[in-house]
């Protein structure tokens, strides 16, 4: 009866909130905007000059929208299930008994993927790395990421072109080993702690970028993980004379977690790249003219005749706009409905590929890492697409793990 | 595997996945309504790409540094004179306008023991673009800032 009260109470300060939002709060963002309100939310608003109060009052509303979601997607838990009922929810969504085939795809493609950028990208190699290498010491202001590595060598430590070239090289040596699945768990771990340190590196001279690091989390993800234990040389070593299941039949509780990790950082990281775009330009930013100019922008540096003709295309500029948004800002859809996955995948790739060709940024990592995505693929329509098709006949008859439940399953 | 270590590998798999999905979480989206550019906490950062809206008819900025030599010839510092290619040529010209005197002196004495001469000055300057009816086309450079180097004081921001 306590519960039910304190889910009330919970329900009438949300209406409570969205009613001051309506009524009271756009008055008081627009006194504090002309210095007539208290001092401190007077000072609250620096940049009168450059944006009108409409921007303030925009920006208020979404943040009071989104305090209010994460409130109750906090409270609301907390306040309807004991502890008990809420460690059992964690350990059956996040460990939750999963084929470690789907856990040793992503080993392989996400390493695959970072192991031919580090060997074959330009912006990779190791004459841009000692291009970055020769930039001077004032520019040098490492991230914390770098200074964890060089903590024995003080927290402004710069590590030489030597050290950099010696890193490059074990961290593909690695890479191959995490690929094949050769010493997994070391070789993983030696393929993360490299890509990070010398990604770090190229970072810690006052430019970053975005489209690494995922992939850097991901790639710890997958040396933390038994990612080695299928479909590795490692296991059919360990299996070649024994009458144990074969390893595409494993099953374990570890192997759900990293997938559905990723899966979740993927919905987090679209839903922050949409809010940023509709806090600084709201519904302004689908006008067409913004994606252009962007297009132009970039095509024009980057040389993309693409790029150059989509940028006249002010219609398709419109188009692409709302779909770019309404795709961003509902992907984490997918992890509440995962057959969404069909529509929102090849959109994804679809994007990506197309941002690419138009010489706007590439996010190659990001296409990569939807290997994540496959268990809900499978599941939701991809077996039985197999089926139809004749595809894998054999192996599905024999009930392999295939067919066992996807990593992606709601929490009941 | 033993029940034991099972549990014990649940808790720490479970504060990892806490501490990063929350690290994620929270700088995407409650720090993306008070800032952005969170770029300390790499590889969580933050995603916010394109993020301004634009109009027709707007300028897209083009930075460029110039080089004026002792016998007053100009010359274009570009992207491969740097190191690092066009997006440290940005941190170095945005080095120039914001006048970071040891960033300028770095850089400009590694250019000229590559190119075999002195430079008396630089000059940081928007080559604007005016992107109007699906075409863009050039408009008036305007100076951002000159930086004399040397012993001279760096000057005020050119008008």
């Amino acid at each position: 009866m306590t519960r039910r009260y304190v889910q009330v109470i919970l329900l009438l300060c949300a209406v409570a909130w969205i009613v001051f939002n309506f009524l009271a709060a756009p008055g008081i963002v627009e006194s504090a905007y002309d210095g007539r309100s208290y001092d401190i939310l007077n000072r609250m608003i620096s940049g009168r000059s450059v944006y009108p109060v409409e921007f303030y009052v925009r920006k208020w509303t979404i943040a009071s929208w989104i305090v209010l979601v994460i409130a109750m997607a906090v409270l609301m838990p907390l306040v309807s299930f004991t502890p008990r009922q809420l460690s059992k929810a964690w350990t059956r969504y996040w460990f939750r008994f999963s084929s470690l085939v789907y856990l040793a795809l992503l080993r392989i493609v996400a390493v695959g993927a970072q192991l031919v950028m580090l060997l074959f990208e330009p912006g990779y190699s190791l004459r841009q790395l000692a291009s970055v290498a020769s930039l001077p010491d004032s520019m040098y202001h490492p991230l914390p990421a770098l200074q964890l590595f060089l903590l024995p060598f003080g927290s402004d430590a710069r590590p030489s072109l030597g050290c950099l070239t010696v890193v490059y090289w074990i961290t593909a040596v690695a890479g191959i080993g995490g690929l094949v699945g050769w010493r997994s768990r070391f070789s993983l771990f030696i393929f993360a702690a490299g890509n990070t340190f010398l990604q770090a590196f190229a970072y810690s001279f006052g430019d970053l970028h975005h489209r690494e690091a995922l992939m850097i989390i991901t790639l710890w993800l997958l040396a933390l993980s038994p990612s080695g234990n299928a479909l590795s040389l490692d296991s059919h070593l360990a299996h070649r004379n024994s009458a144990r299941p074969k390893t595409v039949q494993k099953r374990s509780m570890f192997a759900a977690w990293p997938l559905l990790l990723v899966q979740n950082l993927f919905g987090l990281v679209y839903l922050d790249a949409a809010l940023r775009k509709l806090y600084a330009g709201g519904v302004e930013w689908m006008n067409g003219y913004t994606l252009q100019y962007y297009l132009y922008s970039d095509a024009s540096r980057r040389d993309s005749a693409f790029g150059l003709w989509l940028a006249r295309q002010h219609t398709a500029a419109c188009v692409l706009s709302w779909v770019t948004i309404l795709w961003e800002g509902t992907f984490f859809l997918v992890l509440i409905f995962p057959r969404l996955i069909w529509i929102y995948l090849p959109l994804g790739i679809g994007l990506h590929a197309g941002m690419a060709l138009a010489g706007i940024a590439s996010f190659p990592q990001f296409i990569a890492l939807y290997a994540v995505f496959i268990p809900l693929l499978w599941k939701y329509g991809g077996r039985s697409l197999a089926i139809k098709c004749g595809v894998l006949r054999r192996m599905l008859a024999a009930e392999t793990p295939m067919t066992n439940p996807p990593v992606q399953q709601p929490v009941t | 595997m033993g029940f034991r270590s099972r549990r014990s590998g649940i808790a720490c798999v479970s504060v990892l996945i806490g501490f990063i999905w929350a690290g994620q979480f929270v700088v995407s989206i409650p720090l993306s309504a008070i800032t952005r550019g969170v770029r300390r906490s790499w590889p969580i950062v933050d995603y916010p790409m394109y993020h301004a809206a634009h109009s027709s008819e707007e300028e897209i900025p083009r930075l460029a540094v110039v080089g004026i030599r002792d016998n007053s010839e100009e010359i274009d510092v570009i992207p491969e004179d740097i190191g690092g290619g066009y997006w440290y040529y940005q941190v170095f010209a945005n080095a120039v306008i914001r006048g970071q005197k040891q960033v300028i002196q770095d850089i400009v004495r590694m250019y000229e023991a590559r190119h075999k001469f002195h430079l008396v000055a630089l000059r940081v300057e928007d080559r604007p673009l005016l992107w109007k009816n699906g075409s863009a086309e050039r408009v008036q450079t305007k100076v951002l800032r000159g930086y004399p180097l040397d012993s001279v004081p760096p000057n005020e921001t050119v008008p």
